[in-house]
């Protein structure tokens, strides 16, 4: 009698009538046995007598409940902060649940807040221009030599200007440093030189003063000046009269007219002051390609229209200039002149993230409407105690809210330090991402489509089985035959498609580049990077007006870091070996080869050059492949010199016989020595490995000359411990001389390929959280399943069917999902990978093995998640099962 | 509700009602043990299905006509055993002459053809 009390209070019905039921079926194919009949037959015979076990056991649990409702019927209470604390209670009871759905929602989240913050950064770059969406550049384009966006010659310039029909009007500048006295010292600055016509382009006008006029690029004209509000709180201590005055600017005075606001600025942050220029001129230099072009676009024109339009000036100027402008095209872009290869990347990291938010929202829904289902009973019984429909819809709702609220919250804790990490490593390389942050429209979007798919997939439940009655929805706990019941869920099973469809995407995707980047690392960068120091070295004109007094000093600084005893090597260069991507800033040169016709246009022998100090190879240990380096020989006086690249003696002299061949660069004019080829030293890679720039011409610093500098410092143990030794030897050559950019040649390189590493980071964990969302989706739906009949199995394999046959039926039909998903995300792969082949360096992106195994991981994992319930089920003792619920 | 529509339920039911009262007039038993009980008296000519007992045990006992608790079967198990309550057996002696006039003034119609 007490004991029925104790159970009435502690345990629940169903799990009695199971009981009973359990023992009932087994003692009966005991009696049967007992009588003659075979195991096989004594199970067969005890399931026909017995009559139907799930109907049974529906009409038991029908009586106890009402039994309970008679006996239990509560008041209903209304307030939603009773809502508020079940919610609360159910969310920390199920608290599996509650962590994963909130991780989820988070990630989720996060990931894709970061991931459009950024996007939305680059591709509508908060610059304090107006309508920056209505700018356009212009850039020269030489594919073929794998240049993809080059500064334009002035008399390209004036073309455009003067033809284009797309463009309202185009204004030309270029940033150069320059070296400004009269505010308290003197210093080298960077300023923008630009036509008088930029700032009313840009739409922005300053803050105190005027802008440029016209009349101010005139020849006879006062010269003028345009200061930053940074240069004129550091120089003038913010007083307004400082416009007016004067500052000297490569020692001549120049008039003060304006200052821009304190948040403008455009191409740099480090600009300080602006110059006008004259306008281009038609009848200008073709090359060299030196004058940066920004225009801005006529209402109603498009990015794609000015483009072609400029194709067509390109060809027309092809054919009018073919010696300096065949092969050339002109290629236009936005504010931010994407590569191919980044618009390609970003395209697919924002495809990825977006199909993860997908996925992530498809996670939410599967384990929500899961949940429902858990808590058919749950809400059956509510209903059946006499809680309203509204009750248990408005509880459910607030359910999903918090859970949102919270999965919000934490997503916060995943993007802020991320996107704070992102703006810390590109930010200081493109100004664009200086004040990246986490941005709040992102965050709505996102968190709000989150929110709407867990509001709506936590309700289904509610809809779905609030109409219903208890006594049905009981019913349905108990569940039918195994083999009839394929589609039980099919929302579920659409979802789980989904996901894995997205894993499998995900997964071929970053396969596919982490090999592209392995590929790309594996090459060799044709020089040694381990234990270099690297700085750099710009010499102001003030203090070193004549060009020849310049070199001399960068030389006896060489001459004195060679002369430190702990050193092995240095050597200078007025470039990195490796510069940044998409060809830009990369000076190629035409050459003209000695014996050999001009041929003007495309076919034109062309080189990277650059201008080296002897040391430079023996430094970073480029390999000689024959004649000699530089050295001592090689003067102003002596006979001009160059060394080259083996991919350049191979593209213009038979093997072998370059060295002593002769060669000019066409843009130094006819009456320019030949220069003679003294020795051939291995390619050097350049960014972008399949870029055909490989051929490369060193010039002696000695002969060319230079007022800037990096030196590289090879030393015998752990380069930073010569780091003072190396200030030293600057220092014993002029004290003042600044030392820029100081680091070991590791950083420099890391930092060049900081943002290959964040692009592989990123593909990774967008690929991990889909894999990990998918396969545990599969597991949950299959578990879920398999719970749901844990006792209809337990039955089936007590009255003889046996397991090979069960696990197969319920393998079968819950694998169909994944393995769709998986056909499904190899299509979807293929399709986009191909698109994708710009940034795969040569990966095939139909790249067998990486379908074949991928394929092949997660069908594993997904019949591996799948296994482990539906064995746990089968192998689990009937007793035991049959009473689990 | 439950049993095979085509026979009638009000009769069939309240008869499987009866003989479960009748089962545990010898004393306590559990669902089992009733069903092999009714399997020997009826010489297995009733053949209902065994699990329709258990609605019918859970309803009676809601009705007050049985109690139920747990104890230990012969095996060892914990199994759920009922009894008659007062009320239950009254309602056995009110019923049983109730069906014995029932009985025979069918069989008396049966009889006069």
């Amino acid at each position: 009698m007490w004991r029925r009390y104790l159970r009435f209070w502690g345990a629940d019905p169903p799990a009695d009538i199971d009981n009973e039921i359990s023992f009932h079926l087994e003692e009966l194919v005991k009696h049967l046995s007992a009588r003659g009949l075979s195991d096989e037959e004594a199970r067969a015979e005890a399931a026909r007598r017995f009559g139907d076990v799930g109907r049974v056991r529906a009409e038991c649990v029908t009586a106890e409940e009402r039994s309970m409702r008679v006996s239990r019927r509560r008041d209903a209470r209304d307030a939603l902060s009773q809502d508020a604390g079940d919610a609360f209670r159910s969310l920390t009871k199920n608290r599996a649940f509650t962590v994963g759905a909130a991780l989820i929602l988070a990630l989720g989240i996060g990931l894709n807040t970061t991931s459009f913050s950024f996007n939305k950064a680059l591709l509508f770059p908060a610059v304090p221009v107006g309508d920056p969406a209505g700018l356009a550049r212009v850039w020269s384009q030489n594919m073929a030599r794998g240049i993809f966006a080059a500064p334009l010659s002035e008399g390209d310039v004036a073309d455009l200007t003067a033809a284009n029909r797309s463009l309202d009007d185009v204004a030309a500048y270029r940033v150069e440093p320059v070296t400004m006295t009269g505010g308290r010292d003197a210093e080298r600055i960077l300023a923008m030189r630009a036509t008088t016509n930029l700032f009313r382009l840009l739409d922005a006008s300053p803050a105190l003063g005027r802008g440029f006029d016209a009349a101010d690029a005139n020849n006879d004209a006062t010269l003028v000046a345009m200061l930053s509000d940074r240069a004129w709180r550091n120089r003038f201590g913010a007083d307004p009269s400082a416009v007016g005055r004067d500052i000297v600017i490569n020692g001549r005075p120049h008039t003060i007219v304006g200052v821009m606001p304190e948040r403008f600025w455009f191409e740099s942050k480090d600009v300080e002051v602006w110059l006008p220029r004259s306008l281009p001129r038609a009848d200008g230099a073709r090359e060299p390609r030196s004058l940066m072009a920004i225009a801005r676009l006529r209402t109603g024109s498009s990015l794609e229209r000015a483009q072609s339009d400029m194709q067509t000036l390109a060809q027309r100027l092809a054919r009018e200039q073919p010696r300096t402008n065949a092969g050339w095209d002109l290629y236009v872009s936005g504010l931010l002149p994407f590569g191919p290869g980044e618009k390609v990347f970003l395209g697919l990291v924002m495809t990825l993230t977006t199909l993860l938010l997908a996925a992530a929202c498809a996670h939410i829904a599967n384990l929500l409407l899961a949940r429902g289902m858990e808590r058919r009973g749950e809400i059956a019984i509510r209903a059946a105690l006499g809680a309203r429909r509204g009750r248990i819809v408005r509880q459910l709702f607030v359910e999903s809210i918090a859970l949102s609220m919270v999965g919000g919250a934490c997503s916060l804790l995943i993007a802020v330090p991320i996107i704070e990490q992102i703006r810390l490593i590109l930010g200081t390389r493109t100004p664009y991402l200086s004040d990246l942050s986490l941005d709040a429209g992102a965050l709505a979007i996102t968190g709000g489509m989150t929110l709407l798919a867990s509001v709506l997939f936590g309700l289904v439940p509610a809809l779905r089985l609030s109409s219903v009655t208890a006594g049905d929805a009981m019913k349905q706990l108990s569940g039918g035959p195994v083999a009839g019941r394929r589609r039980s869920r099919p929302l579920a099973s659409v979802l789980i498609g989904l996901e894995v469809a997205i894993a499998t995407f995900a997964l071929i995707i970053t396969v596919l580049y982490a090999r592209a980047t392995n590929n790309y690392f594996a090459l060799p960068f044709g020089f040694e990077s381990e234990n270099v120091v690297t700085f750099r070295l710009d010499v102001p004109e003030y203090k070193y007006a004549e060009p020849a007094e310049a070199a001399r000093m960068l030389t006896s600084v060489h001459e004195r870091l060679q002369q430190l005893g702990t050193i092995k090597a240095a050597g200078a260069s007025t470039r990195f070996p490796l510069s940044v991507g998409g060809g830009l800033g990369l000076p190629t040169e035409v050459l003209t080869i000695e014996d050999r016709a001009d041929i003007p246009g495309e076919q034109s022998p062309w080189a990277i050059s650059g201008v080296v100090t002897p040391g430079y190879f023996e430094t970073l240990s480029v390999p000689l492949v024959r004649g000699r380096t530089f050295d001592t020989r090689d003067s102003a006086s002596s006979q001009p010199v160059a060394v080259i690249s083996r991919s350049m003696a191979r593209a213009y002299w038979p093997d072998n016989e370059s060295l002593g061949r002769r060669f000019r660069l066409a843009g130094a004019g006819e009456s320019a020595p030949w220069l003679t080829v003294i020795g051939v030293v291995e390619d050097i890679r350049p960014f972008d490995p399949t870029s055909p720039q490989v051929r490369q011409v060193y010039l002696p610093f000695a002969q060319v000359g230079g007022r800037a500098l990096v030196y590289f410092v090879a030393t015998v143990d752990a380069p930073l411990s010569r780091v003072q030794d190396v200030r030293a030897a600057v220092r014993d050559v002029d004290r003042e001389l600044p030392v820029l950019d100081l680091r070991t040649m590791s950083d420099a390189l890391s930092n060049q390929f900081s943002g290959v590493r964040l692009g592989q980071v990123s593909i990774r964990v967008n690929a991990v959280i889909a894999v990990v969302m998918a396969i545990s989706g599969v597991y949950s739906l299959v578990a879920f399943t398999v719970a749901r009949r844990r006792r209809e199995i337990a039955v089936r394999v007590a009255l003889g069917g046996t397991r090979s046959t069960i696990v197969g039926a319920l393998l079968r039909q819950s694998l169909r999902p994944a393995l769709i998903g998986v056909a499904l995300g190899v299509v979807f792969s293929a399709l986009v990978s191909r698109t994708a082949s710009l940034v795969l360096f040569g990966v095939n992106p139909l790249d067998p093995f990486t379908y074949v195994s991928t394929t092949i991981a997660l069908c594993l994992a997904a019949a591996a998640a799948s296994c482990i319930p539906v064995l746990k089920a089968t192998r689990a003792n009937s007793v035991v099962a049959l009473r689990a619920e | 509700m439950g049993t095979d529509p085509a026979r009638n339920p009000d009769l069939l039911r309240g008869t499987v009602e009866l003989l479960i009262l009748k089962a545990l007039t010898h004393g306590r038993q559990h669902g089992f043990g009733i069903a092999r009980w009714l399997e020997d008296v009826t010489d297995d000519v009733l053949r209902l299905e065994e699990g329709s007992l258990y609605p019918a045990l859970h309803r009676m006992e809601r009705r007050g006509w049985l109690e139920s608790e747990w104890g230990v079967s012969d095996n060892n198990r914990q199994v759920k055993y009922y009894r008659l309550t007062r009320r239950g057996r009254e309602y056995l002696q009110r019923e049983s002459s109730g069906w014995k006039e029932f009985a025979t003034a069918v069989f008396k119609v049966l009889q006069t053809t």
